[in-house]
C-alpha cells in the first residue's frame, strides 16, 4: 500500500473496499496497531493518528475494537458464556450457545460474537474485516444496525473493510477506494479460455445421498436428507450461519459421524475447506502450485498457465500465508484445477472475493464440468442460486427445501 | 448470565484451572525425579483423572493424537538403535511414557481453561508472565484443533495420490501434511498475538474493574 490519504470523522460508518490483496485488512491491522507491533516485518511511514492518538496507545487504551477475518484464535474463553462474562457483557441474543463450545459454532455465529463484543466493550473505534463473507443477508443487516446505532447514540465510529460494495453501499456513510488500477488490470487477465475440451455427454451420479440424518452436540443439523448430483452439474447448499452446511459436506467424505441408509460420492474428491482457511505446505506460491502439479502428475510448465487463469502470476514469489483471504482462496481454486477431481466440494467458496475472482469461481465451475466433474457448494450467500445448476436449503432443526 | 455458566460447569465436572496448573507443574518435575517404578502408577492416576473430566470419546482421540505425534519419532529412535547395535527398549518405554504422561498433564490443563480464572492469576503474575501463560495454553488448545483441521484436508484431497505406491510416497505426504501444520500453526501465534494486543488488555482491565 502506497500514499493512502484517508480521514473518518467521530460518528461515522466507512467503507473500505478495493479487490483482493489490495491491502484492506492491513490497513485496519495498522489502525488497530498490530502493524507494525505484531508484524514487526511490515514498515509504516507516513502519519497515523486514532483520536489524536498513535494506534498502538489507542488500543492499549481500549478506544479501539478489532474483528478480524480470520475470528477462530480471536477467543479468551471456551464457551461464548464465558467470554461475555469475563467481558462483563449482557448473555442476551447468546443464551442459544452457551453451553456449546467456540470450536463448534459456526463461522457466521463466531463473528456476530465478535462484533457484539466489539460494540459492547465501549471502544470509540469499531474495526470490522469482511462481514458480508461470514455473515447470510439477515443478520448482516442486523449486524449493521448495531453497528450504526452505536455510531448515533455514541458517537463511534465504524470502519468496514469489505470488497461487497452493493451490499453495503446503503448502510454506510463513506466509501474509500483501495487499489483500483489494480482490480482493471487484474480481471484483463482472467479473461482467458480454460480447457475447451468436452468430454463426451456426462452420464451417471457423482454423488448420491439416502435419507442423511446429522447432529452435532446433540443438535440436529439434518434430517432425512436424500439427493443425487449428477456428473456435469453443481449443486448448492444454502443456509443461514450455523444450520450444518460445512458438516454436511465433511460427511460426505465421511470426516464425521453420520447416520444414512447411503451415501455415495465419486472418487477423487478435493474439498476446499473453510476452516482452515490457509492449508498450504510450502514457502511459496510456485512452489505450492509446483507441489500439486508433481502430486497430480502435471507438466511443469502448466504451473505458470494455472498461475495465469487464477490472476497468481504476480504472487508467485509470494509465502501462500501472507496472502490475503481472496488470493488464498484463488490459490485454493488453482490446486483444485490442477488436481482435476471427479467431485469438488467447496465450503464458502465466495469467502473473500472480489468480483474478478468470484468470475474465476464460476469459471473453475464451468471448466469442472465440461470434463464431467461435478461439484457441491455451500455457501450462506444468495448469490450461490445463480452460480449451481440446482440448489438445496438447509433450514434450522434440520429441514430441507429447495431454494426458491 | 451467572446461571448459565454455573450450569455448564455442573454438567462438564471441570476441574479447577489453579488446580490442573499446578499437577501440571508438579508432573513436569515429577516424570524426572520419580523412580522409573513409580512412572506407570503416575500415567494411570493422571489418565484416569483426564478419564473422570472428559468423556471416554475424547479420551481414545487424544491418545491417537498423541500417538500420531509420537509413533514416528519412536521407529525412528528404535530404528536407530538397532543400527548402532544399542537397543534399549525399556529407556525408549520410559521416555515414551514421560511423553505421555507430560500429554495428559497438558490436556488436563487444557481441558479446565477457565479465561475467568486465568485472568484473577494475571493480577499476582503480572501482565507478562500472564501473556507468556496464556499464549502457551492458547497454543496447547490450538495445536490439536489445526493438527486435526490440517489432516481432515489433507486426507480429503491427497489420500488417494499413493493409491498402492510405496512407502516413500506415503512418507512423503505425511511431511507435506506436517510441513502444513507447522506453518499453520505459526500463524495461529500470531493470531493470538494479534488478540493479545486488541482484546487481552481490555479483558484485564474488565477485570480489575
Amino acid at each position: 500500500m502506497q500514499g493512502v490519504p484517508f480521514s473518518v470523522r467521530e460518528g461515522e460508518v466507512a467503507l473500505v473496499t478495493g479487490p483482493c490483496g489490495s491491502g484492506k485488512s492491513t490497513l485496519l491491522k495498522v489502525l488497530a496497531g498490530i502493524i507494525p507491533h505484531v508484524y514487526t516485518g511490515f514498515r509504516v511511514s507516513g502519519t497515523v493518528k486514532v483520536f489524536g492518538l498513535s494506534p498502538l496507545e489507542a488500543t492499549e487504551k481500549g478506544l479501539v475494537a478489532y474483528v478480524p477475518q480470520d475470528i477462530y484464535t480471536f477467543f479468551i474463553a471456551s464457551h461464548a458464556c464465558e467470554e461475555l462474562e469475563v467481558l462483563r457483557l449482557p448473555l442476551e441474543g447468546f443464551t442459544q450457545l452457551c453451553d456449546r463450545p467456540i470450536e463448534v459454532l459456526s463461522d457466521g455465529q463466531l463473528y456476530r460474537l465478535l462484533t457484539h463484543i466489539a460494540i459492547g466493550s465501549g471502544a470509540k473505534l469499531l474495526l470490522l474485516d469482511e462481514p458480508t463473507s461470514h455473515l447470510d443477508s439477515e443478520t448482516l443487516a442486523e449486524v449493521v444496525a448495531m453497528l450504526k446505532s452505536a455510531a448515533v447514540e455514541r458517537d463511534a465510529t465504524v470502519i468496514i473493510a469489505d470488497h461487497r460494495v452493493s451490499e453495503l453501499k446503503s448502510l454506510v456513510d463513506t466509501v474509500v477506494e483501495l487499489g483500483k488500477d489494480r482490480e482493471e488490470s487484474a480481471s484483463d487477465g482472467s479473461r482467458r479460455a480454460y480447457d475447451e475440451r468436452r468430454a463426451a455427454e456426462c452420464q451417471g451420479l457423482a454423488a448420491r445421498v439416502k435419507r442423511l440424518t446429522l447432529s452435532l452436540d446433540g443438535v440436529t443439523l439434518v434430517k432425512g436428507l436424500s439427493f443425487d448430483v449428477a456428473k456435469g452439474s453443481a449443486l448448492g447448499i444454502l443456509g443461514r450461519n450455523g444450520v450444518g452446511k460445512s458438516t454436511l459436506l465433511k460427511a460426505l467424505l465421511r470426516l464425521t459421524s453420520f447416520t444414512a441408509e447411503g451415501i455415495y460420492i465419486e472418487r477423487p474428491a478435493f474439498y476446499i475447506s473453510q476452516k482452515p482457511l490457509y492449508w498450504f505446505s510450502t514457502g511459496s506460491v510456485r512452489a505450492e502450485l509446483t507441489l500439486y502439479a508433481k502430486l497430480f502428475g502435471k507438466k511443469a510448465e502448466e504451473v505458470e498457465e494455472v498461475a495465469e487463469l487464477f490472476q497468481l502470476n504476480h504472487l508467485l514469489h509470494r509465502n501462500p500465508y501472507t496472502l490475503s483471504v481472496g488470493e488464498a482462496r484463488r490459490l485454493a481454486m488453482a490446486l483444485a484445477f490442477i488436481a482435476s477431481p471427479r467431485l469438488l466440494l467447496f465450503d464458502e467458496p465466495l469467502l473473500g472475493l472480489d468480483k474478478s475472482s468470484e468470475e474465476l469461481f464460476q469459471e473453475l465451475l464451468e471448466s469442472l464440468k465440461k470434463r464431467c466433474s461435478a461439484a457441491i457448494i455451500a455457501s450462506h450467500s444468495k448469490k450461490l442460486v445463480e452460480l449451481v445448476d440446482s440448489c438445496l436449503e438447509l433450514l434450522p432443526g434440520g429441514e430441507v427445501r429447495s431454494c426458491a | 448470565m451467572h446461571s448459565h455458566v454455573h450450569a455448564l460447569r455442573r454438567c462438564c465436572k471441570v476441574l479447577n484451572f489453579s488446580t490442573a496448573l499446578a499437577i501440571l507443574f508438579t508432573v513436569s518435575v515429577a516424570v524426572f525425579v520419580l523412580p522409573v517404578e513409580a512412572l506407570p502408577l503416575l500415567t494411570l492416576a493422571l489418565t484416569l483423572l483426564l478419564l473422570y473430566i472428559s468423556r471416554p470419546r475424547e479420551l481414545v482421540e487424544l491418545v491417537k493424537r498423541f500417538a500420531l505425534f509420537v509413533t514416528p519419532l519412536a521407529t525412528a529412535s528404535l530404528l536407530l538403535q538397532i543400527v548402532i547395535g544399542l537397543l534399549d527398549l525399556c529407556q525408549l518405554l520410559t521416555t515414551l511414557g514421560r511423553v505421555y504422561t507430560l500429554f495428559v498433564a497438558s490436556a488436563i490443563a487444557v481441558k479446565s481453561f477457565s479465561a475467568k480464572e486465568l485472568l484473577s492469576l494475571a493480577r499476582r503474575l503480572g501482565f507478562k508472565a500472564f501473556l507468556t501463560l496464556l499464549l502457551a495454553i492458547k497454543l496447547l488448545k490450538y495445536s490439536t484443533q489445526v493438527l486435526a483441521d490440517v489432516r481432515t484436508v489433507y486426507k480429503a484431497n491427497l489420500r488417494h495420490v499413493c493409491g498402492e505406491k510405496s512407502f516413500l510416497c506415503r512418507a512423503r505426504l505425511t511431511a507435506v501434511w506436517v510441513r502444513a501444520f507447522a506453518q499453520l500453526f505459526t500463524v495461529k501465534a500470531f493470531e493470538v498475538g494479534e488478540a493479545m494486543y486488541t482484546r487481552y488488555r481490555a479483558a484485564l482491565r474488565a477485570e480489575k474493574r
